[in-house]
């Protein structure tokens, strides 16, 4: 056999995946209320409630592994930029709003939620008031992050492995360890 | 919209006379046939609950299980021990499956009315006991068998374990506690106490004052 043989088959398959990736996406996103063009879908996506979800041009959702989960309530939007990359398992819960910069990522199993679900003192009654959430321009959310209520990710933040943020992070900074604390990109790699 | 004598209502008192296992008061019928009226589409969530009660009822079928439990998805159970459900338990499955594993001669014991999202795992060696009314979040691991401090592991009743967090072995949780997400609880939490935190620390600010900054930052 040939050295290109192999090489075109992957070329052609890649072909073949791409383009089934998008009519996946027109399937699995019908229920969304604007999906841009270029968009993929691998796996499942699991899109739950009454509000509006904007998928922007080019985004990349990647359930192979474990369920993509979105779940926005009446009255709620969750909006994705251009480029946006979700990576296996993640889920976003909007009860009002979560709006995702362009070109970020959010890593296997994180979790972005602009509402506790559960008040403290009173668990069994309704929702406590929700926070929207607004994450930045290419941001890089981690594994197993997560992302509460109040949180406002600034600009090419990193997000380490298991973090977890309720409060606003300024541009071009790691957030590293429990309780989380911030540093230096530099010092962070 | 339907009123008192829809077909359908009248299909789930059939439904729910022929149950046996949840002989449910008049009142209770009552409740029901209110929120189907309030549903939306009242067959999908009529046929929903039937499917899921049946479920339940197979997946712990050799087990001990009390009246009105709920799968909404799939639960991967390994139990070669003693299982002990509650009344009106609740097992939400939309993304992953939960996963229960009991070892020989252990024993898993859980209360009325404790809901688990999806993903949970819960492992015994020895023993692992769940109270009443509990909230235990997706992703979240319950087991004893960890190798730091072996020991049977006790969550006691209206605890809210958050998304994410872990658990311990040797570990009590008080009533009324909360364990937030994220964090792994390494020693025991008294009572009505906010835990966070990897290893999780007692917070000395109270839920309601939580709540009420919570409130505050919302406006």
């Amino acid at each position: 056999m040939s050295r290109s043989f192999p090489a075109l088959t992957n070329r052609v398959s890649n072909k073949l995946t791409n383009t089934c990736a998008s009519l996946h996406a027109k399937y699995k996103l019908r229920s969304c209320a604007s999906v841009g063009s270029g968009v993929r879908v691998r796996g499942t996506v699991i899109a739950l409630g009454d509000g509006e979800i904007h998928v922007g041009d080019g985004v990349e959702i990647d359930g192979s592994m474990a369920p993509i989960y979105l779940h926005v309530l009446r009255g709620g939007a969750i909006i994705l930029g251009q480029d946006v990359c979700i990576r296996s398992g993640a889920s976003i819960h909007a009860l009002q709003r979560v709006e995702i910069g362009p070109c970020t990522t959010l890593g296997e199993f994180s979790v972005v939620r602009d509402n506790h679900g559960h008040s403290l003192a009173n668990r069994h009654g309704d929702f406590p008031p929700s926070i929207p959430v607004t994450l930045g321009k290419a941001c890089d959310i981690g594994r197993r992050a997560i992302v509460l209520p109040g949180a406002s990710i600034g600009d090419g933040a990193q997000l380490h492995p298991g973090v977890v943020v309720s409060r606003q992070v300024p541009p071009r900074v790691a957030v590293v360890g429990s309780p989380p604390r911030i540093v230096p990109l530099e010092e962070a790699l | 919209m339907n009123n008192g004598t829809s077909p359908i209502l009248k299909l789930v008192e059939l439904l729910e006379k022929l149950d046996r296992n949840s002989r449910r008061s008049l009142v209770k019928l009552h409740s029901l046939a209110q929120k189907l009226q309030n549903q939306q589409h009242p067959v999908q969530w009529a046929t929903a609950r039937v499917a899921t009660h049946t479920r339940a009822r197979w997946i712990f079928r050799h087990h001990q299980m009390g009246k009105g439990v709920v799968a909404e998805g799939p639960i991967i159970l390994r139990a070669k021990g003693e299982l002990v459900i509650g009344n009106r338990v609740v097992f939400l499955g939309y993304a992953l499956p939960s996963v229960i594993i009991v070892h020989p001669q252990a024993r898993i014991e859980v209360g009325d009315g404790t809901g688990f999202n999806f993903g949970v795992l819960l492992e015994a060696s020895q023993q692992v006991k769940i109270g009443r009314n509990c909230l235990i979040g997706s992703h979240v691991r319950l087991a004893d068998c960890g190798p730091v401090k072996p020991g049977p592991l006790v969550i006691e009743d209206n605890v809210w374990i958050a998304h994410g967090a872990i658990i311990e072995s040797g570990v009590t949780i008080g009533q009324g506690a909360v364990v937030g997400a994220g964090s792994v609880v390494t020693k025991d939490v008294p009572p009505h106490c906010l835990a966070l935190g990897n290893p999780a620390k007692i917070m000395s600010i109270s839920m309601r004052t939580r709540d009420q900054l919570c409130f505050d930052r919302a406006k």
